[in-house]
């Protein structure tokens, strides 16, 4: 089945901006930015319909510079086009899980909750997933300062 | 308190000494306890390659006695903590140090167990940075991995302590 062209996949109503990918250490052809968090569902629709893979799902956090966190996808279509899509949620808004639609999103969300601090509704096991468990905190926000070296749950340098 | 007299370092030393002492026959059970060091395989990352690699029959340890590696730590006498001790991965650690009876001894095998490694810097959040923070540890083997002669040496070096009967206390 031969996917429709980079541009033309996600409905208007769900992007706020597309263009052709200008990094091309990223792999990706085309940058989408989402208007908002639902649309995450919605954009994961079209790219299984059109027969894509998962093959990121990160976040970047942006709260000091623009108050938000970036979730960024990767996904691929047959044929080796790669699309990045981003959608930027503020701080405590829950996007939507794409794990029914994509498996590989279940440890990539878990990865992002436990790293960031961002939910997704609708995922199955909303836990954490590499950090010990009882370690509070998410590691990789910007706001994130520990220098831990005894055990979990209490340790610090003696 | 006022009073009290102040307690030499070898009055001390004499009081912890064993009730029973047997003088050659100790030696020989050191002798012994050096010559068969049953390892704990505790491979936690990359440098457990080269302690497989160590045990397999290019530089095999089985000549210095250390070839069959236990799973269980109830028989083990030495632990090569061999990789980066995560946080997560730190009180396993920990468990199975306690349960190793004694006597018992510990390598720390590679730059992530002597300090963090490669992966500390200011600020993180995934390592303990060194093996020596959750349990006592005999020989320290520096490598980012350590080559399996490397291994060897430092097992030698444990097994010269084992031999003058030098182990910590539990």
């Amino acid at each position: 089945m031969v996917a429709p062209p980079g541009d033309a996949l996600l409905p208007a109503g769900l992007v706020r901006e597309t263009r052709t990918e200008s990094s091309p250490s990223s792999g990706c052809q085309w940058r989408h930015v989402l208007a908002d968090a639902p649309a995450i569902a919605a954009a994961a629709r079209c790219y299984r319909e059109a027969g894509a893979v998962l093959e990121l799902l990160t976040c970047v956090d942006l709260l000091a510079a623009e108050g938000t966190f970036r979730l960024v996808y990767h996904y691929r279509l047959p044929g080796g086009v790669r699309h990045r899509v981003v959608a930027d949620v503020p701080e405590a808004t829950i996007p939507p899980s794409i794990e029914p639609l994509f498996a590989s999103a279940n440890w990539y969300e878990r990865e992002v909750f436990d790293m960031f601090g961002v939910r997704f509704s609708g995922h199955p096991t909303m836990e954490k997933l590499l950090t010990a468990e009882d370690e509070p905190g998410h590691p990789l926000r910007k706001d994130f300062k520990a220098t831990v070296t005894g055990l979990p749950g209490g340790g610090s340098d003696a | 308190m006022a009073g009290t007299t102040q307690r030499s370092i070898d009055d001390l030393a004499h009081e912890a000494r064993p009730f029973v002492q047997l003088a050659v026959l100790d030696d020989l059970l050191n002798e012994a306890r050096a010559n068969s060091l049953w390892p704990l395989t505790f491979g936690l990352a990359c440098c457990a390659i080269e302690m497989m690699a160590a045990g397999a029959s290019r530089f095999d340890l089985d000549r210095f006695g250390s070839g069959v590696f236990r799973p269980s730590p109830r028989q083990a006498d030495v632990m090569i903590v061999a990789g980066t001790i995560s946080r997560k991965m730190a009180p396993v650690v920990r468990a199975l140090w306690e349960q190793m009876p004694a006597p018992k001894w510990a390598i720390a095998m590679g730059g992530c167990t002597i300090d963090g490694g490669p992966f500390k810097y200011e600020g993180q959040y995934a390592v303990i940075e060194g093996a020596d923070k959750i349990i006592p540890v005999d020989v320290f083997i520096p490598g980012c991995p350590p080559r399996p002669e490397a291994l060897i040496n430092g097992l030698l070096l444990l097994k010269e302590k084992v031999r003058a009967g030098r182990k910590f206390e539990a």
